[in-house]
């Protein structure tokens, strides 16, 4: 115990950094502080919840918020963006909306492919 | 309330935590340990689990006669990693949660896949409700201290209650019974037998056993799809393999497999020990933060982009 205690400083700092990390997409959600590209498709992301007595007793709002919350966190393109990444470099799997692998990995939009 | 381990285990019971209740250490290196601790959970559920899950339910889900032989044993696979890597990654994220808190939770998995017999992976898999199946049934039933038929009657029993315990179907019932059966196996004959013809062959066997009582307890209120599923494990039909499978889930089970056999190698057993240490050093400290980031990261990545994947252990 007498060593472990020896790094209470560098740990704390270590605590911290991983306390911040997982914050930020909480933090960029409220603040908007990065500029951000957003995915591309029609896609319709869940509003914010309207708050009401009758609205949180029926439990709407909390589901709402549950989509809107996961619809719209902070930096939720980037990490779709890493998923499909490594998807694509690790499997050749391609997430992205009507995307195929072709020969030599290039990618083709499928609707030029059908014209 | 103890929030993390509430709904599937470990099973922690009041005198382990009476005192922790009270008071507990509040030390930085059990938060660095309980969040590094938490990320090996969560990867465990996310990156593998989640993965396997799809390929088990589409093989569990055809008719069994559209499957080879192949087939149902690729499929079997996937549930016997998804099962445990699942339960086990819910275990770690408990156990890290309340290290995180304070709260030191026993252990629940000791690398089951490894048991040399079905007595040995009892005493790996689901240890906390191991416990509790030896002190609340077993013990009161007379324990060791009884005639040996009466013995294995109470093996049965326990057994059976603890396949009962999981749902009120008739396939946990029998997975009950075939567990409790080779316990009495064990006793007889199998256990000295499994250990004579050395470590590597005595783990395959036992995991061949857990495999098949992972068809019996994988398929539930369907009896006849149950036989026809383990029928198409025995009938020796390679005539094809489903294009399904892909790379992504093929690199996934062996990867399983490897975490799960790296164990039985004394190397294996030196890597384990170093990612789950809890004697953290400058440089384990650093790397454990280091590790622990990447792979928050890349599990928010997999849950971003995928749907609702529940604890397969919040069923039961």
């Amino acid at each position: 115990m007498a060593g472990e205690k020896k790094y209470t400083g560098l740990k704390r700092i270590l605590f911290g950094i991983l306390l911040l990390g997982i914050s930020v997409p909480m933090i960029q959600h409220v603040t908007e502080f990065f500029s951000v590209n957003p995915l591309s498709g029609a896609v319709q992301n869940a509003l914010p919840a309207e708050f009401s007595l009758k609205s949180w007793m029926d439990g709407t709002y909390q589901v709402q918020s549950d989509k809107y919350l996961n619809d719209g966190f902070g930096f939720r393109p980037s990490f779709v963006r890493l998923h499909n990444q490594l998807q694509f470099s690790l499997f050749s799997i391609p997430y992205a909306n009507g995307v195929l692998i072709g020969k030599e990995s290039y990618l083709y939009e499928s609707s030029y492919i059908r014209a | 309330m103890s929030f993390p381990q509430l709904i599937a285990g470990p099973i922690v019971r009041f005198g382990l935590v009476a005192r922790q209740l009270i008071s507990r250490p509040d030390t930085i290196d059990d938060k660095l340990y309980g969040f590094h601790r938490f990320c090996l959970g969560l990867g465990k559920k996310v990156l593998i689990a989640n993965v396997l899950d799809r390929q088990a339910d589409f093989f569990l889900d055809l008719p069994a006669a559209e499957l080879s032989t192949a087939d149902a044993w690729f499929g079997m696979l996937c549930f016997t990693f998804q099962i445990y890597f699942d339960f086990a990654g819910y275990s770690d994220m408990a156990i890290g949660l309340g290290r995180m808190m304070g709260f030191t939770f026993p252990e629940n998995f000791n690398n089951p896949y490894n048991s040399r017999s079905i007595s040995e992976f009892w005493q790996r898999w689901h240890m906390t409700l191991g416990t509790w199946m030896r002190d609340y049934l077993y013990i009161p039933l007379g324990g060791n201290r009884v005639k040996n038929g009466r013995l294995y009657t109470n093996l049965l029993i326990v057994f059976v209650i603890s396949g009962f315990w999981h749902g009120d179907s008739w396939n946990f019932v029998l997975w009950g019974l075939f567990h409790g059966t080779f316990l009495i196996l064990d006793r007889l004959f199998l256990e000295k037998f499994l250990h004579r013809i050395g470590k590597i062959p005595s783990v395959l066997i036992t995991f061949f056993i857990v495999v098949i009582g992972w068809a019996i307890f994988s398929i539930e209120d369907d009896l006849p799809h149950l036989s026809d599923y383990l029928g198409r494990m025995f009938a020796f039909d390679f005539s094809h393999l489903s294009t399904n499978i892909t790379t992504e889930k093929l690199v996934i089970l062996c990867l399983a497999a490897l975490i799960s056999f790296a164990c039985i190698s004394r190397l294996g057993n030196r890597i384990q020990g170093f990612i789950y240490s809890e004697k953290l050093n400058a440089t384990h400290s650093i790397g454990i933060t280091v590790a622990s980031m990447v792979l928050f990261c890349v599990c928010t990545a997999y849950v971003t982009a995928s749907g609702f994947n529940p604890f397969i252990y919040f069923r039961f």
